[in-house]
């Protein structure tokens, strides 16, 4: 695993101490709070914009007529 | 419960495939019952759906492989696909107006709720993390606004776990019971939304709520959830800067301003895809664009019907009863506490700002 998958409280932790790691401290933090703190988090930012294009993708089947599946079992 | 097995690449496959295989076919299920005469009078298909899943989490987890299956269990993903394709059905003009007094409520609730359990908290000794990742799940939209406080607070793994865990427990109850509540209540299509937008904390769950009471409560709850999702980014900044210039500060720290960049990276991007497909609709219904007539835009409501039957589905599968037991007694008092408040203030604040009181109705 490599030092980005690391937890970043605890990286925050190791440089808390000294002068040029304070500003690596609220870097961490920003970094954290916007990419998500846990490895599977970084993930969400992707999977955020994936719902878009998928749901648009179903917008375009539904357009050209791809939609028997749907209607086989329609509510 | 181990987590080992579903943290191999290999089994971490298979169990996405075992996974989508057991929720299609419980989806399956679900939309035969709500479409068989008698039955669905009976049930919504949220709830057939919902407890479906809440089964086979029960048979998964006594046979110990729920873990296998979690790669599957995305609620997210499909409800947020299904909410891009709901913007098809919502007229752009709809979203402007439930939108503006949705953004008038979130502002409202967000900021009570989130500092009544703020304070809450600080009455029940919780530690400043906890508080902050709560007081944002309860006030926000529960588990995305816990992840983003946890990492604007640097939270512990521990508290955001927690955290999560009360919001998946006490969602499911919600959805079933306030929708039967407004009804008995005779409450109007539009405050009965706002209430479940402004007061449930998963957006899934919200979604679920408003369908079992009605489709034009269904699309108010979720353009109100929508309106205080956006509000994430906002709230994870704050934080950031409380924490940076107040919190470390009082532990030696030397409390350096945080980027604003954040309030973007943290915007929930689905909210574009749904405005987006609004938009699309809107003007193929101003032009009369053939393409996209009533045929096409009654496939894509079929289409996500079936993303949210997946999503509640997985409402049930997600519900953890191994971290329910391991629940200590002062966060999850703090969190039930604030979730009453939390319901009773929605329903206050969706009369004044659907009811008619601040706003026209309608």
């Amino acid at each position: 695993m490599g030092r980005d998958c690391e937890p970043v409280h605890e990286r925050g932790e190791e440089v808390k101490g000294s002068a040029g790691g304070i500003a690596q401290l609220v870097t961490l933090r920003i970094w954290a709070a916007a990419r998500g703190r846990r490895e599977g988090e970084r993930m969400k930012i992707t999977e955020d914009w994936w719902t878009v294009i998928v749901g648009f993708a179903l917008i375009v089947l539904a357009v050209v007529g791809l939609n028997v599946p749907w209607k086989i079992f329609s509510y | 419960m181990s987590s080992k097995p579903a943290s191999q690449p290999g089994s971490k496959t298979a169990g996405l495939i075992v996974g989508l295989i057991l929720i299609i076919a419980l989806s399956l299920l679900t939309n035969y019952l709500s479409n068989h005469p008698g039955v669905h009078k009976a049930l919504e298909f949220p709830l057939w759906a919902a407890a479906f899943g809440l089964l086979a989490n029960i048979i998964l987890t006594a046979t110990g492989t729920r873990d296998f299956i979690m790669p599957a269990v995305k609620t997210e993903f499909f409800l947020k696909i299904g909410l891009v394709l709901l913007g098809c059905s919502v007229n752009i003009t709809q979203i402007g107006v439930v939108g503006a007094k949705g953004i008038v409520q979130a502002l409202i609730m967000v900021t009570c709720v989130f500092l009544f359990t703020w304070w809450l908290g600080g009455v029940f000794k919780l530690d400043e993390k906890m508080r902050a990742v709560m007081s944002t799940a309860i006030s926000i939209c529960g588990v995305s606004a816990a992840i983003a406080a946890a990492g604007s607070v640097l939270a512990g793994k521990e508290e955001l776990t927690y955290v999560t865990a009360l919001v998946i427990f006490t969602a499911l109850p919600l959805m079933v019971v306030m929708p039967y509540l407004a009804k008995a209540m005779a409450l109007p299509v539009q405050v009965a939304g706002g209430w479940f937008g402004g007061n449930i904390d998963t957006t899934a769950a919200v979604v679920g709520a408003g369908t079992i009471h009605s489709e034009a409560a269904m699309k108010v709850a979720s353009i109100v959830k929508m309106s205080q999702n956006a509000l994430i980014g906002v709230v994870a900044f704050i934080l950031a800067i409380y924490f940076a210039t107040v919190v470390e500060r009082k532990n030696g720290g030397t409390g350096e301003r945080p980027s604003a960049r954040v309030i973007w990276d943290r915007f929930p991007k689905f909210v574009i895809g749904f405005v987006l497909a609004s938009t699309l609709v809107s003007l193929a219904s101003t032009y009369g664009w053939a393409w996209l007539g009533k045929p096409v835009l009654a496939s894509i409501n079929n289409i996500r019907q079936w993303l949210f039957t997946l999503a509640f589905v997985c409402i049930g599968l997600e519900i953890s009863f191994a971290e329910f037991k391991r629940l200590g007694f002062g966060p999850t008092v703090v969190y039930i506490i604030a979730t009453i408040f939390n319901t009773l203030l929605a329903l206050g604040v969706a009369y004044l700002v659907f009811g008619g009181i601040l706003f026209p109705a309608g």
